[in-house]
Parts: C-alpha cells; structure tokens; sequence
C-alpha cells in the first residue's frame, strides 16, 4: 500500500450536450445565444463538466470543428471533458482533444432529471461506472437566493445549490428553479422547479398558487387540468409525498 | 440632454406606430423640439402615418452609416412646428443598425436641440427592437387587451429592465408606462376582452392612458395624419390626456365606461 495516497474509485456529475444536429455551426451559435456571454442565460452553468453525446451521428466532424464546440462550450461556461456515443473515427478526433470516452448512462434508480423544462440538452449522467453503488449527491446548504424584482415573461432564475425566495410575481412564461426550496411571497404565475438536482424533500411555498408547471425533483405537473379550489390563487404548498410514489401535493397554507 | 422615449410593446400590430406619431405630435403641439424616428428598418411605417412618405430622401440607415447628415434626413412636419420625423430604410438589412450608430444619432439629436425623442421600436424582440430601448429614459409599453399582447408585453419589460444601457450600468430604471390601446369597454363587460384590472395584475406598472378602440384611427392612419389630429373623437382626447400625464398631470381616465345609450337606441339595437 502506498503511504501517500489511496486511489479510489469516485463518481462524477456532469451535463449532457446531446447533439440534435451535425451541423456544429448552428450547435455553436444557438449555444452562444442561450449561454454565451451575451445570450440569454450566461450565467446559467458555473464551470461545469459537459459530456458531449454524439448520439451515433454517421457524421465525423473535423478537428477544428470540434475545437470551435469546445471553445463555445467553454465561454457558456462549462467545461467540456468528456463523450459519447460517438462513431470510431469521431472517437479518435475527440481523443486528440483531450476528451475521455464516458459510458452510456446507466439506468437510474430514481428519476431526478434536473429541471427538464429549463434546458432541453441538461441531463445528468454518471461518467465513471459505479463501483459503490451509493450515489452521493450535493446537499443542498443553507444559501439563500433572494430575488426582490418581478420576474417577467423570458426570464429564468436558478439557484445553484441554494433555496430561492422571490418577494415580486413570478409572471407566466418566467422560471424559477431551485436545488432547494422555493418560495414566492406574490402570485405565482410561472413555472417553478424546487428540488432541481434530485432533492425530492424540497418544497414550493406561494402567497398565489396559479403556476404554469411546478416541479419537485422532476415530478411535474402542468396547469392544463386546474387545480383544487382551495389551493388555485391562494397561499399554499407543494410538496412531494414520501411513501415512494412520487406524487405531487397540493395543500393551501393555513395561517 | 434629450429625454429619450421609447415606444414598444413585444407584438406586432398593437399600436406602436399610431402611438409614436400621435405622442411626438402631440409632444411637439404642447412647443416642445421633438424628433419621432423609425426603427423598424426594412418595414418603414412611421412616414406613412405622418404622410411624409413622398418626402423621404436620406433615411435613419443612411445617417447611421455617414452616407447624409441628419439635417438632410429630418423630415420637418407640414402641420406642427418644432416635430421632425427620421423614416427608417425600406431596402436595407436590420443589421445595419448598431449601437454606436444609433448613440451617435441620439446625441446628434440632443446636440441639435432637441427635447424628446421618440423611437418607434419594430415588434418582435431583435435587434431592431433592443436597438430602440436600448438608450431609452422612458418606456411607452403599448398593449392590447388581450392575452398574448400582455404576456409579450411582460417579455418586453423584463428586457427594459435587464438589456437596456440604464439597466447594465446600473443608472436609474427606465421608466415604464403603460398604454393600453384598442380598448372596448363595451366588449370588456362582455367578456371579451381583458379588463384593465386583469392586464395591470400582471403588468403592475403605472398606467399612462388608454386609447378607446376606435375608427378614427384607421381613418387617420390611410390619411397619413397622426391620430391626434382628429379633433373631437375619442382617440385625439385620449392621446392629449396620455401627453398631459407624462408632463405630470393628473387626469382622471376616460373613455374606459361604456357609454350610456339612450333608450330609444336600446330598444332598437343600435350599436
């Protein structure tokens, strides 16, 4: 045994980018508008590690294709390291990069999709395959986001590891996520999505219930089918039920 | 320093145009130097509607790339002193437009003595529209009674107050007003429209006027005259109150009851 270390097997969480397209070109420029530094979200990801998933294209990209992803990647602040599902010689061009072959996802156990309505290309996967089978997941400190401006129609607010607490409107066709809870002390009108990376204890608390979609640990549920009387416009929760059947509760806040 | 009026709305077709000519003119009746300039560049209105469109030389493009100089782009105003129109290009590219371009305009425009400007934003959420807020004192948010008008509106006024320059350097917010425009109070009480309770709860910004739905203003539009010009109906009267709260009067609202009819009509069914 060496004394000064241990080598040990770890797991890893990244992003997915699931190309939808061989043509890098506009993969670029729409993630440039989405996440750039001048797209709509550029402080969406925090130097995260990406895996890129080729999907099984036909299509082998060139070297300098692939750099010209990377460097996109890397100014929508993430941190490309990894791919998959990639034909052979696309293989080899993404080895000169640099980039690691990951496996395919591995089933989950639990659905913990991380707020699936935000982004469609998120998804989360395990790089390394699993030794210990427990798998380890950020908890959730005590930081708090708060937000004391109305969010509008467009705009998205994610709380990175933290609760999120809005003091104006959450106006349809606006979302807030949060690893933990949300709270809204307005109508709520938007989406919102607590629980964004698999905490299935977190909650969403609002003096208005009228959302668009809430999410608890990617248990959604849409307004197309209204909500109980006494829970549609007035102060209440959502919460997940804890029996194992992933249900979405409603109850009306009782003061 | 010009005060610098933006008026915008997210969905195309609401009023932005009929709203820019009839707030510059009205600006302008009340004395004050004010230039009323197109941004929809590619899809020029604004000159229809204030009936220079046969007097259009050099546009807002050609100032912006130094092919003429604003003197020779301003329109003056055949009816009302101290209004200038600057028409936007019918033929070029809306990526002609660019933000250093369109500051140096803006501070010609004050340099010259202007007051206010008002820039008439394209719909939609490009370039032509991030242009036209982007250097904006106020925010005329223009918005129809009806669902996707108001939630494009509330698009728009996140982008107010994240996109603009007062927003990234952290000045003082623009100044958002709202302007509902096409209102009926007649089919409000029917249900169908949304009410002006309904549109400022999601909103929640200070309401500047409402603009009666009305035939003047098509009457006006085709005759290349600002809606304002139609002396005596219900649209010129609304339009004077919207420029007399912006000067900071208090005017209390009209035209958002549906008028009494009288019996005789009643009984007949007269609109």
């Amino acid at each position: 045994m060496p004394a000064t270390f241990d080598i040990k097997s770890a797991n890893l969480s990244l992003v997915a980018l699931q190309l939808k397209s061989d043509r890098l070109k506009d993969v670029v420029a729409e993630l440039a508008g989405e996440f750039g530094p001048k797209g709509s979200a550029p402080d969406f990801f925090d130097q995260d590690a990406v895996v890129v998933d080729f999907g099984l294209q036909p299509h082998v990209h060139s070297r300098t294709e692939l750099q010209a992803l990377s460097r996109a990647l890397t100014s929508c602040r993430l941190r490309p390291v990894a791919y998959r599902q990639a034909m052979p010689q696309q293989a080899a061009v993404a080895h000169e990069l640099g980039w690691v072959l990951a496996d395919e996802e591995p089933q989950k156990p639990r659905a913990a999709a991380p707020a699936p309505q935000t982004v469609e290309v998120v998804r989360e996967v395990e790089v390394v395959r699993e030794v210990v089978q427990e798998v380890v997941r950020e908890v959730p400190g005590p930081a708090t986001l708060v937000l004391d401006k109305p969010l509008r129609s467009g705009q998205r607010v994610y709380a990175r590891g933290a609760d999120l607490l809005v003091l104006a409107m959450v106006n349809p066709g606006a979302e807030v996520a949060a690893d933990g809870h949300i709270h809204v002390y307005a109508p709520l009108r938007g989406k919102a999505m607590a629980g964004a990376s698999g905490n299935a204890a977190a909650r969403i608390f609002a003096l208005s219930m009228e959302p668009e979609l809430v999410a608890i640990a990617g248990v959604y549920r849409t307004s197309e089918h209204a909500l109980a009387p006494d829970v549609q416009g007035k102060p209440a929760q959502v919460r997940l039920s804890q029996d194992g059947q992933d249900k979405l509760i409603f109850e009306p806040l009782k003061a | 320093m010009a005060r610098i009026i933006v008026v915008t709305s997210g969905k195309g077709g609401v009023g932005k145009t009929t709203t820019s000519a009839s707030f510059a003119t009205g600006l302008a009746m009340r004395g004050h130097k004010t230039a009323v300039i197109d941004f929809d560049v590619g899809l020029r209105n604004l000159d229809l509607i204030m009936g220079c469109e046969r007097r259009v030389v050099y546009d807002f493009i050609n100032v912006i790339q130094g092919e003429a100089n604003l003197n020779q782009a301003l329109i003056k105003d055949k009816q009302v002193e101290q209004l200038y129109v600057l028409a936007a290009s019918q033929t070029r590219d809306k990526d002609a437009l660019t933000q250093e371009g369109v500051e140096r305009v803006l501070t010609d425009l004050g340099n010259m003595g202007f007051e206010y400007i008002v820039c008439d934003s394209p719909a939609g959420i490009e370039t032509g529209a991030l242009m036209a807020m982007h250097f904006a004192d106020d925010a005329l948010v223009v918005t129809n009674p009806e669902v996707s008008s108001v939630r494009d509106s509330d698009r728009i006024l996140g982008m107010l107050s994240s996109k603009t320059r007062r927003a990234m350097t952290g000045a003082e917010p623009i100044k958002e007003h709202l302007l509902i425009t096409r209102y009926n109070p007649l089919r409000v009480n029917q249900g169908q429209m949304l009410s002006l309770q309904d549109i400022q709860d999601i909103l929640r910004i200070p309401l500047i006027g409402v603009i009666p739905e009305s035939e003047a203003v098509l009457q006006a539009s085709n005759q290349g005259v600002p809606a304002v010009h139609m002396e005596g109906s219900d649209v010129a009267e609304a339009y004077k109150d919207v420029i007399d709260r912006f000067m900071g009067q208090e005017k209390p609202l009209r035209f958002t009851e549906p008028p009494k009819q009288s019996l005789l009509k009643r009984l007949f069914g007269g609109r």
